[in-house]
């Protein structure tokens, strides 16, 4: 009898388990979320693993965003940095992620507002001894190999600046 | 007919070696990762680490570190238990790759993997993901059957057995649906037809390892590079199973790794899935010639 059930019950579960891996690679980036599926998706999905997509470097690679600190200290000595110079290789992709998210949320103010709060305590954190944390953010914009190849030129473009300081009150 | 080849796919016994395998090359990935991460836990994980709690959870939904900061956990006591399941997961790491005590310690792995995941959701990318599905498959087969110090402490072979084989193959399914994922993800775009996509990948800052503005002047060898990818990825679902181009096709895979590897400041990422794919479809093939011999 458990033999009978078990036969299905794994086929069942192996078929489950490999339709939302499928969902989450099909699945449109700007997707309309589901009620109640979409959600029950997310959380099989922070057990698993399975739901999430392998489309990496895809569909296309867009322009690098890059996120640069001014740190005046209390000597006033001026340092500058970016994030990638307080981790490693591994620590970086990660930061990476977190970067684009500046540029995915570039149209709203708050969102972006907080991210570069939130990247500014951490440099805070990382130099007990600043005064104010400038926090500058550009997109790196590399011309396509050919426009290269024929001379034009990479430059920056500034799309976000902001300067955060202790406050002594 | 199709019922019979069905069963022998999917159940004919095997020894385990690729599921073998699979967990030296996941456990020393995750060792290794750790041993990497272990000093930027805080900045990674932490509630004030580069991107605050309650701005992760805005961001990305509920994470581990927000629901204990709402419970009233400090910062310093969530810094000192991330440490102490990194501590776990390195050590259990470690075992799992030598295979020692292989069940147990497949899924506290799971669960340090899930705990990691859910407690910073955007600082993890493709690595993360692919280790996560592969500790959860692997937890519902014998992965400890070769290369294993379960195996000396047995001290004699394991039998061959069905589900060996289908843990096998439902691996290699997953893998080979990512890489279908992929190569559409990437023909769905212009970049990787046009030869953009390696000149631009090559030349991000942030992955930078070389400089390659020379390349500009070679656009055959980036469109080469970029439809070779997109199509060695693409229909690697359906190479994998043609016993003429087999060997090659895996070989190509794991070369484009390497090349990752070498190229791009994605080390642990690209040797780690040159290691997975050697494990997943060489090792298999190797087994087969060695048997058939």
């Amino acid at each position: 009898m458990k033999r009978r059930l078990l036969v299905p019950l794994v086929t069942a579960a192996i078929v489950f388990h490999f339709a939302v891996l499928a969902w989450g690679m099909l699945e449109p980036d700007n997707s309309k979320p589901i009620p109640y599926l979409s959600q029950a998706k997310l959380w099989y999905t922070r057990l698993t693993g399975a739901g999430a997509g392998f489309g990496f470097f895809s569909p296309n690679i867009g322009n690098e965003v890059r996120v640069r600190f001014e740190i005046k200290r209390k000597d006033g000595t001026i340092e500058h940095l970016t994030l990638q110079d307080l981790g490693n290789e591994e620590t970086n992709a990660r930061v990476g992620n977190m970067i684009r998210l500046i540029a995915k949320s570039f149209d709203k103010d708050k969102v972006v507002r907080s991210l570069a709060a939130s990247f500014a305590a951490y440099i805070f954190h990382s130099r007990p001894d600043a005064e104010s944390v400038k926090l500058t953010t550009v997109v790196y914009h590399l011309p396509d190999h050919r426009s290269f190849n024929a001379g034009a030129e990479a430059f920056e473009k500034q799309i976000y600046s902001a300067t955060f300081e202790v406050d002594h009150r | 007919m199709i019922a019979a080849a069905l069963k022998r796919f999917f159940l004919a016994p095997s020894d385990g070696t690729m599921l073998a395998a699979l967990r030296v090359v996941v456990g020393t990935a995750i060792f290794v990762e750790c041993l990497v991460l272990f000093p930027h836990l805080d900045g990674l994980y932490g509630q004030y680490g580069y991107l605050q709690t309650h701005l992760m959870d805005a961001l990305a939904g509920a994470t581990i570190p927000g629901a204990l900061a709402r419970m009233g956990v400090s910062a310093e006591s969530f810094s000192t238990l991330i440490h102490g399941l990194f501590f776990v997961q390195l050590v259990t790491a470690l075992g799992f790759a030598l295979g020692f005590q292989t069940k147990l310690l497949n899924w506290v792995l799971l669960f340090t993997q899930i705990f990691f995941i859910n407690s910073g959701w955007i600082s993890s990318y493709g690595f993360g993901r692919y280790l996560h599905n592969l500790v959860f498959l692997m937890a519902f087969f014998p992965v400890n059957r070769r290369f294993s110090l379960d195996l000396l402490r047995r001290g004699r072979p394991f039998p061959a057995e069905p589900r060996l084989t289908l843990g096998k193959r439902l691996v290699q399914i997953f893998l080979l649906m990512t890489y279908v994922d992929a190569g559409l993800s990437k023909a769905s775009g212009t970049d990787w037809w046009n030869g953009n996509a390696i000149w631009r990948a090559l030349m991000a800052g942030e992955f930078q390892r070389f400089d390659m503005q020379w390349l500009a002047a070679y656009p055959g060898l980036l469109l080469f590079l970029c439809w070779t990818t997109v199509i060695f990825e693409g229909f690697y679902i359906i190479g994998y199973w043609i016993p003429r181009v087999r060997f090659l096709w895996v070989l190509a895979i794991i070369g484009m790794h390497l090349g990752i590897a070498i190229m791009m400041k994605l080390t642990l990422f690209g040797l780690t899935m040159a290691a997975v794919n050697a494990a997943v479809f060489l090792v298999p093939l190797l087994r087969k010639r060695e048997v058939a011999a």
